[in-house]
């Protein structure tokens, strides 16, 4: 594994129009994986996850010379990321015609037929009752549980206070036990 | 991100969910992550090359999107004048409404005849072998037909005696009717007009019609309507006598 630059290393080469591909390359290889994992769990699909992983570096790409150091460039890219998902998420029901739950037992029958799911029946079963959350849980539990994110770094990520983002989770982990117990 | 997580104290109050193996179950096309940034960087140059395609490199006149409403109607009352000039026609008010629906009805007709037309058949080709058949029938099995004898309905003997028995009956009836009739002489002899005038003189006749004939006698005489027997021309000529002689 290679060693990986520092955020602000990164943001300086960028500041520089000699070395802003560089650091535009060293940035993709630091965070692709991070945010097409992020991505990936929420839209389930891969080619759709492979679709908006480029649109999140395109938006990068073009909003990084106006980013504020004030905040983390991860957390920042996160939260296109996230928004990125939300967005493709919402055209999905809007096309289909079909209310967010519906949009989750279609992503559930993807991720049954999908060939690029690895895991045992229990790891099915987990991201079956994922599927069944709201969406906001979705991404506190996910990035809790998979990206072991802080809650101070998922309210700045998604905008919403920590207190909020606990109880949020707790529900998350309560449902989703729920689940796996009535399955057994 | 397959790495072990810690700090994951908070599993031990949900038991069902700390037995499921946290490491991520989802898995992507072989060599995905090798190629990502380049198809990444490929995909932002291309979104650049884009973006400048449709903002630079073109530019218009000024005031051009100002001007561009008012030059699009003026344009489009131009051609509705320039049209209206150039077709010149008049259809009837609704004839384009009610178009379709008669071309549709006169279709339907056309195929309801056409297919009345197709009630009878013909075997096929009949009518490109019927002529053939009409000659076959006619001119040439009139021209191949052999000459036949021809038989007169009455032999030539049996004939000439018929027609002498015939002539020999009309003739001879003839001769028999003309020797039994009396001829118009011994008629008029005995007839009562010469009975009746045989007895006067031939002088008192001649007398009495040099007196009293005319050339109406003999229509006064019909148009008296007067019974023409014995008895009246005999009154009448022996008052004609009785008047003479006084």
């Amino acid at each position: 594994m290679s060693v990986q630059v520092d955020d602000a290393e990164i943001l300086r080469k960028f500041q520089d129009e000699k070395t802003r591909n560089e650091a535009f390359n060293l940035l993709l290889k630091k965070y692709q994986q991070k945010l097409y994992w992020h991505i990936r769990r929420m839209v389930v699909d891969h080619d759709d996850a492979d679709d908006l992983i480029q649109d999140t570096f395109v938006k990068v790409w073009k909003n990084l010379p106006g980013f504020r150091n004030d905040a983390q460039l991860y957390t920042w890219m996160y939260r296109i990321a996230t928004n990125e998902c939300i967005t493709f998420l919402n055209k999905k029901k809007q096309k289909n015609n079909i209310p967010l739950d519906d949009v989750a037992y279609e992503l559930a029958d993807t991720l049954a037929d999908s060939s690029y799911f690895n895991g045992d029946q229990a790891q099915l079963k987990l991201q079956q009752a994922i599927l069944t959350l709201p969406e906001k849980q979705r991404l506190v539990f996910n990035m809790k549980y998979y990206d072991d994110m802080k809650y101070e770094e998922m309210s700045d990520v998604l905008g919403t206070s920590v207190g909020a983002l606990k109880a949020s989770f707790h529900l998350a982990v309560k449902k989703i036990e729920a689940f796996l117990i009535s399955r057994d | 991100m397959n790495s072990e997580k810690e700090s994951r104290e908070w599993l031990n109050d949900y038991m069902s969910l700390k037995q499921v193996n946290p490491n991520n179950p989802f898995t992507v096309p072989e060599g995905y992550f090798d190629q990502l940034d380049q198809q990444i960087v490929s995909y932002v140059k291309l979104d650049e090359l884009k973006k400048s395609s449709d903002e630079q490199g073109y530019t218009v006149p000024e005031n051009y999107f100002e001007e561009l409403s008012d030059n699009i109607q003026a344009r489009i009352k131009v051609e509705e004048a320039l049209n209206k000039e150039a077709t010149g026609f008049e259809v009837p008010e609704g004839y384009f409404d009610n178009l379709s629906q008669q071309i549709e009805s006169r279709i339907f007709v056309e195929e309801a005849l056409n297919e009345k037309d197709e009630a009878f058949t013909v075997p096929q080709d009949y009518f490109n072998q019927l002529s053939e058949n009409i000659l076959e029938k006619t001119i040439r099995q009139e021209t191949a037909k052999p000459k036949g004898v021809i038989r007169h309905l009455f032999s030539s003997v049996a004939f000439k005696y018929a027609t002498a028995a015939c002539l020999t009956l009309i003739i001879g009836g003839t001769l028999f009717i003309s020797k039994n009739t009396p001829n118009a002489v011994e008629d008029h002899n005995q007839s009562f007009l010469h009975k009746s005038l045989s007895a006067i003189p031939i002088g008192e006749i001649q007398s009495y019609l040099q007196l009293n004939a005319d050339a109406s006698d003999t229509r006064t005489l019909i148009d008296e309507s007067k019974q023409v027997n014995a008895d009246n021309l005999s009154n009448d000529l022996q008052d004609e006598l009785d008047s003479t002689s006084q």
